[in-house]
């Protein structure tokens, strides 16, 4: 098994991160819960700049969850930079946000995203998507991530770099 | 029409079929299901050709649960053509087969499959895989109104 047993949040707000880390501490999930707090940070983190360059310390995930209104580069753009990496196309991401629009669904899964989800405000839904998110995205053997994924080289140029 | 999105099942075997609705019925899941068996099928249901061109009755739908292997075009094809469809490569379409192959599920998710699950032989661990796929892609997960960007070629042709 390949050292990738962690999900990466991608959520600017601290009290909503701060609720999944408990719903997943009431669900049982064993799993670490990386948690990054601009899409740019994604970015820095897949891409393994700096200490994120220490893949012991900062595994590349099973799963991304990704929030889609993010300062800087939004979920979308961080969406879109993920699927432009031939080593990240095939990582699982997950929409995970508060504000559904039929446009912003849409969008999301033409971007690549591979499953859209609604956070809850009540404590109790989340604990059960978190049940359920494991279920279904960790404690399945079929995700590419237990298959070889390419040593991650490409570069993002900081000039393609695009600021909301 | 009905609040819950149309399942697109696309399978070949008549055993799995039987399987999948029962495992739909046990966990009472209340979206109306379409069956296809093979990927040119699922290509016409799609396009609304032939026996599909009634929308009413063969409404487009929100999810699509393809097999890999089977007759005329395999899963994989299928994969290949839905993904070029300006109209429908935004549908999540969630592989279901009976191969666990890692070589089946790379190349199922590079192709742009939104998830890929592994048939249980057990019917009671079928059941545990459908409510989870019911909690993540109804319950919790919302999908694309699959009507909209169809709506509009329907729209044209009614005026």
């Amino acid at each position: 098994m390949e050292n990738r047993e962690l999900v990466l949040l991608v959520e600017d707000s601290d009290d909503d991160a701060l609720m999944l880390r408990r719903a997943f501490k009431v669900a049982a999930i064993a799993i670490p819960l990386a948690h990054v707090k601009s899409g740019t940070q994604a970015v820095s983190y897949l891409r393994g700049d700096g200490d994120y360059g220490n893949r012991t310390v900062h595994p590349l995930p099973k799963i991304v969850l990704l929030d889609l209104g993010l300062p800087e580069m939004d979920g979308y753009e961080v969406l879109t930079w993920i699927r432009e990496q031939p080593g990240l196309r095939t990582l699982p991401v997950i929409v995970l946000t508060g504000l559904a629009t039929g446009d912003g669904i849409v969008r999301a899964y033409q971007l690549g995203a591979n499953s859209f989800l609604m956070k809850s405000a009540d404590f109790e839904q989340l604990v059960t998507l978190s049940k359920a998110l494991a279920e279904y995205w960790l404690e399945t053997k079929a995700t590419p991530a237990a298959g070889k994924v390419e040593p991650f080289k490409t570069p993002y140029p900081p000039d393609q770099r695009r600021v909301a | 029409m009905s609040d819950f999105g149309v399942i697109l099942v696309v399978e070949d075997r008549e055993d799995d079929i039987l399987l999948i609705k029962r495992a739909f019925k046990k966990i009472t899941l209340p979206n109306p299901i379409q069956i296809v068996r093979d990927g040119q099928e699922a290509v016409d249901y799609l396009l609304g050709e032939g026996e599909f061109s009634n929308r009413d009755e063969h409404p487009l739908p929100s999810l699509i649960l393809l097999d890999l292997k089977m007759p005329r075009m395999d899963g994989f094809e299928f994969l290949v053509w839905i993904r070029k469809q300006d109209e429908f490569r935004h549908l999540p379409v969630v592989v279901l087969t009976s191969s666990s192959e890692l070589r089946d599920v790379n190349a199922a998710y590079r192709l742009g499959a939104n998830s890929f699950l592994v048939k249980p032989h057990d019917f009671e661990q079928f059941i545990g895989l459908n409510k989870s796929l019911q909690q993540i892609w109804i319950k919790h997960g919302r999908t694309p109104d699959a009507m909209r960007p169809a709506r509009t070629k329907q729209a044209q042709q009614q005026v």
